[in-house]
């Protein structure tokens, strides 16, 4: 009995020890959108190519992180940049409008990118390369993606993001706009690129 | 009636072959016309996609009626016959109707000249076919 019950309080004080260290190691910090963020969309159709740029970041977001500094990853809690869709500009009236037809704008205006871990993030970033997972959501879908963003200190504890990832129409269950009875179509592959720039406080 | 419907069935081949051949000749050279068919006066892709691929059909039809009427007022060789119809078929139908689609749908005049030369085309290649098939 007096066996077990010292076996008990070992692990008690063991775990309580490591709960402890852990706590220690993580921190709580938040990055703010900068506006000058900026997102485009690059497709093909068997006319021309096209790209689609939404410039500027017009919400004031914060994104919320936990930072474990032992493994460097950053776990997002509830962390989203929100673009409206309605706001892509094309270069071309036609596609823009069909553009944002194809991407059901008028039901669903927002794209919203929800932010959920990033690893192996160092404050010495000079174009590191970290991996992050995020949700996409388009036109009431949800699409969970692994994407590659390259990581770089600005002056003013500001960081800059780029990632690029290839999506398909159909991730979204949307049709790539084909008019003229197919004759005219947009290739179901469209590689989303952006430029994030935060603020850290 | 066979020799009716063979004259028929083979210009509204050809005018769909043709058209198409037209159509991906445009985009290569013309892209920038071309763009303007994602705009959102043109129907989606979907169920009335067959009814565009019928369209040389429809005007086989009307063609092949208004050649067995008037043919004989074509004088001249194949050729000549030919340029006739399609000049007649440009004037009394599609000059009116594009004018028409100009001034009520937002397409643009570039864009309604396509449609002109492919209709005039299309009913030049028509003309051969009756003439040779149906003199």
């Amino acid at each position: 009995m007096r066996v077990t019950v010292s076996i008990i309080c070992f692990l008690f004080i063991l775990n309580a020890a490591f709960i402890k260290k852990n706590v220690q190691n993580v921190s709580l910090a938040k990055w703010v959108v900068e506006k000058s963020s900026s997102l485009n969309i690059q497709g093909e159709t068997n006319i021309n190519s096209f790209q689609c740029d939404v410039t500027e970041y017009l919400r004031a977001d914060t994104l919320v992180y936990l930072k474990n500094d032992l493994t460097k990853k950053l776990s997002f809690t509830n962390s989203s940049l929100v673009v409206d869709i309605r706001r892509f500009d094309c270069h071309n009236r036609f596609i823009t409008d069909d553009f944002r037809s194809a991407l059901k704008a008028d039901e669903n205006p927002n794209l919203k990118i929800l932010f959920l871990t990033i690893d192996q993030f160092s404050n010495n970033c000079n174009n590191q390369v970290v991996k992050g997972i995020v949700d996409v959501q388009l036109a009431r879908t949800v699409k969970r993606t692994e994407i590659d963003y390259t990581v770089k200190c600005l002056p003013g504890n500001r960081i800059q993001m780029n990632g690029s990832h290839v999506f398909s129409f159909s991730d979204f269950n949307l049709k790539a706009p084909r008019k003229l009875a197919g004759l005219i179509r947009t290739k179901d592959q469209i590689t989303v690129n952006f430029q994030l720039f935060f603020r850290a406080l | 009636m066979n020799k009716v419907f063979i004259a028929w069935l083979t210009a509204g081949i050809v005018m769909l072959v043709l058209g198409l051949g037209m159509f991906y000749a445009g985009i290569y050279f013309f892209p920038k016309i071309a763009d303007e068919y994602f705009s959102p006066v043109f129907r989606r892709a979907g169920k009335t996609d067959w009814t565009f691929y019928v369209h040389p059909f429809i005007l086989a039809v009307a063609l092949k009626w208004f050649w067995d009427r008037y043919k004989g007022i074509f004088k001249g060789g194949i050729l000549l016959r030919a340029v006739e119809v399609a000049l007649v078929y440009g004037i009394v139908a599609l000059l009116p109707i594009l004018w028409l689609t100009f001034s009520a749908i937002d397409v643009s005049l570039k864009m309604i000249i396509t449609w002109f030369i492919y209709g005039i085309v299309q009913a030049f290649a028509a003309g051969i076919v009756f003439a040779k098939l149906n003199p």
